[in-house]
């Protein structure tokens, strides 16, 4: 069985061709360097998917302890998982709908059991609903592919008399990178590219960015909202809808 | 989890069928609701108090009055709410139907009213409890430890997000309910001089002198009813449900409050009841039915009056923090309002504010002596906020009316003119009225002299936030424009910029 990671090692990422042209244009005017100046961080280390890569911010690197409320883990894994299919150039967002793009198919069984949902339903939904269906089994999906990969391992926890499953990490370096890029690179003004950018944004509407700009302060936070503003428009559709779907929720008290 | 790859060949969409499966039903609804309403705390406090702070008879007809008139005020408010989707109902509506000035003065009255509402029931809770401790298991704690422990109680549930399940509250309510019925019933099989007397349900009590002042009384107990339009899009098949909730819970407690007060007047006699309330208060319900009933009664209604008035004071308390929240998010307050908690989905500042605002209010009247926590905080302050809310209810019917007659088009051409037009302007005549009567009529609801400071002070106070708001609305206007666009949608300001239609966001696109 293969899974996205091992998939997409040593592959070069599938953009929508005028999301290209957008990082080519931030990449230039940000960090002074052509598109390959975006991707220097992303580089280091081979790119993982935006899902599992939400997954490890939200979880403690040592105890594997969920550091989010289970609501806002869960409509920003949602996010992240929609995140992955636009990033493959599959989906795009349409005056709030969230449409199918390209007939491809994902490598990896979890986003293709995403895309399925999608394409099951008979007319184009809006993105907010998607965040709401898909939320509701996001974590289970995204923890089985982390499993799989052999990035966690699932262990049973006790909480006064109930009993409950939580993700060790297997690699705390690796679990801790994501949070460890994203915030030098936030407290440096280092180039940030598009996709660290959408997960920036999905911590950002999902409360986690506070965490990751650990010691950054003002003027990270300042760095932050000005490359959010320069970022692709459906990936700011994507996270503000995000925010509202867990506004919602505390409006509503569920 | 299966997974289909073929289009689905039936109408109904599988996200739809699933989603469903996670909303609320009629009866969880309704149970949210009423317990907000707190039927026990309206009875056996709101009513009594009613009768010894205002002296006016026609208590049991006003709730019955209170109820058809928000029956009316409903049709328009809830056909509202589907076309306007937003967690913030009353404020947002009046957003979209006055403007955004008018909205904002509207979102400063709702606060002020919800924080007056919640902080209020503390004054009842304290007393209370404190009484059931000293008479049943001899401790001895002043009313105002007893408010503080709910209130550091209230204060953890808020910043934790923690509410009570619909089986908690389908329990405590329907434990209430049979409760309040039960004494009741023993109330009018024990009628004063041996007669069933009908002096207080009678309609002519409307035209009495200070039934303004029973009105405002009545709508206090109501205060809670109109958040079924917040769950609207947390209902299953909300078009049909959420006007059903609505007029269910209105109806309910409705009947039971008039009921209920009815039987209290029957039992003592309508001529000694106000009597009977000024000298008993809190337990004059209890009083009533003490000789005709076991002990183990009369302490099951304790308890369950200060269950009730918990439940009541922690769903005004995420109310309010849930206002500050959408405000908060709408950038019109601070940013720092609108943010959640990272461990619990609440709205930390929200709640946090609302809380220091209760200590502060607390504080000043466990230290000064001459204000009684029950007439002074617990009455005072919740028809106040009651007042407030009538304030909003009738702004909201106006911006509901004019809001269907600004829009015709689409799906809204097939709305029954009776819901669009008709219904919306009956209620906003009938609530004008009620809200005038109650002004001019403060100083019989306050109990006071007409000259006395706190008859102006307390409806004066709602004047001055409107202003601020409309004011603050007018200088986000030129100073702060995406703002200012953004008040009435709560928790969806977030989207505006991004709409496409808009200059500022096609700016920045570019």
């Amino acid at each position: 069985m293969s899974f996205g990671i091992e998939v997409r090692r040593g592959q070069p990422l599938r953009c929508i061709p005028d999301l290209e042209r957008r990082i080519a244009f931030i990449g230039g005017r940000l960090c002074g360097s052509k598109r390959k100046g975006t991707r220097l961080l992303a580089d280091r280390r081979r790119r993982e998917p935006l899902a599992d890569d939400f997954f490890r911010l939200c979880h403690d690197d040592r105890s594997g302890a969920l550091r989010l409320s289970d609501d806002a883990t869960r409509v920003g894994l949602a996010s992240a998982l929609i995140g992955e299919l636009g990033w493959a150039g599959i989906l795009t967002v349409e005056d709030g709908l969230l449409l199918v793009r390209s007939g491809s198919t994902p490598g990896d069984s979890v986003a293709h059991a995403v895309l399925d949902d999608i394409r099951g339903e008979r007319t184009p939904r809006d993105v907010r609903t998607w965040l709401t269906y898909l939320s509701m089994e996001a974590y289970e999906r995204v923890a089985r592919r982390m499993v799989a990969a052999n990035h966690v391992i699932p262990q049973e926890g006790r909480r006064l008399l109930r009993r409950f499953t939580f993700y060790m990490p297997t690699d705390t370096n690796d679990f801790v990178w994501p949070r460890v890029r994203l915030g030098t690179a936030l407290a440096q003004r280092r180039p940030i590219d598009q996709i660290d950018m959408h997960l920036l944004g999905i911590a950002d509407a999902t409360g986690l960015l506070s965490s990751i700009l650990d010691g950054g302060g003002q003027a990270a936070h300042a760095y932050f909202e000005h490359l959010m503003q320069q970022s692709h428009s459906d990936v700011q559709t994507l996270i503000q809808e995000t925010r509202v779907v867990i506004g919602n929720k505390v409006m509503n008290g569920r | 989890m299966p997974v289909t790859t073929a289009p689905p060949t039936g109408g109904y969409s599988k996200i739809d069928s699933a989603l469903d499966q996670n909303k609320l039903t009629v009866l969880t609804v309704i149970l949210m609701v009423i317990a907000a309403a707190a039927p026990f705390t309206v009875i056996a406090g709101g009513a009594t108090a009613g009768w010894a702070v205002t002296g006016v008879l026609g208590i049991p007809v006003a709730y019955v009055a209170m109820a058809v008139v928000l029956g009316v005020f409903s049709v328009g408010y809830t056909e509202m709410s589907r076309h306007i989707v937003n967690s913030g109902a009353f404020y947002a509506y009046v957003a979209q139907g006055l403007g955004r000035i008018t909205g904002l003065g509207a979102a400063g009255v709702a606060v002020l009213a919800y924080n007056f509402m919640q902080i209020g029931l503390y004054g009842g809770f304290g007393p209370v409890l404190s009484g059931l401790l000293e008479t049943q298991w001899n401790i001895k704690l002043e009313w105002w430890a007893c408010a503080f422990i709910a209130w550091a109680v209230i204060g953890i549930l808020g910043v934790l997000s923690i509410e009570f399940s619909g089986i908690v509250l389908g329990v405590l309510l329907g434990a209430e309910v049979i409760i309040a019925l039960i004494f009741s019933v023993v109330e009018l099989a024990h009628p004063a001089g041996g007669n069933v007397t009908f002096d207080t349900v009678n309609p002519s009590q409307l035209f009495s002198a200070g039934i303004g002042a029973a009105l405002a009384t009545a709508v206090a107990g109501f205060v809670g009813f109109e958040s079924t339009a917040v769950y609207s899009e947390e209902t299953r098949n909300a078009k049909r449900n959420i006007p059903r909730a609505t007029y269910l819970s209105l109806i309910i407690i409705g009947l039971l409050y008039a009921f209920c007060s009815w039987a209290m007047s029957v039992a003592a006699g309508p001529d000694k009841i106000v009597g009977l309330s000024t000298e008993n208060s809190s337990e004059t319900m209890f009083v009533l039915v003490s000789p005709h009933l076991a002990e183990i009664w009369l302490i099951l209604g304790h308890v369950l009056f200060v269950t009730s008035l918990f439940a009541a004071l922690l769903a005004f308390h995420n109310t309010a923090a849930r206002y500050t929240f959408a405000l908060g998010r709408e950038r019109v307050l601070f940013s720092f309002f609108g943010a959640t908690g990272r461990r619990f989905r609440a709205p930390v500042w929200g709640s946090l504010s609302q809380t220091i605002l209760a200590a502060l209010v607390l504080a000043v009247f466990a230290s000064s002596k001459g204000l009684d926590p029950f007439i002074h905080l617990f009455f005072w302050w919740t028809v106040t906020g009651g007042f407030g809310v009538l304030i909003l209810m009738t702004v909201t019917s106006v911006a509901v009316l004019v809001y269907f007659l600004r829009n015709r088009e689409g799906e809204i051409a097939e709305v029954s003119p009776w819901r669009r037009f008709i219904a919306p302007a009956i209620g906003a005549v009938l609530l004008a009225a009620v809200l005038v009567v109650t002004i001019l009529e403060f100083e019989t609801l306050l109990g006071v002299k007409p000259d006395d400071l706190a008859r102006y002070l307390f409806p004066g106070l709602f004047l001055v936030v409107a202003l601020i708001g409309a004011a603050w609305a007018a200088v986000l206007r030129t100073v702060n424009p995406t703002t200012y666009r953004g008040i009435g949608q709560g928790v969806n300001a977030a989207l505006l910029p991004a709409q496409p239609d808009d200059a500022t966001a096609a700016h920045r696109a570019r």
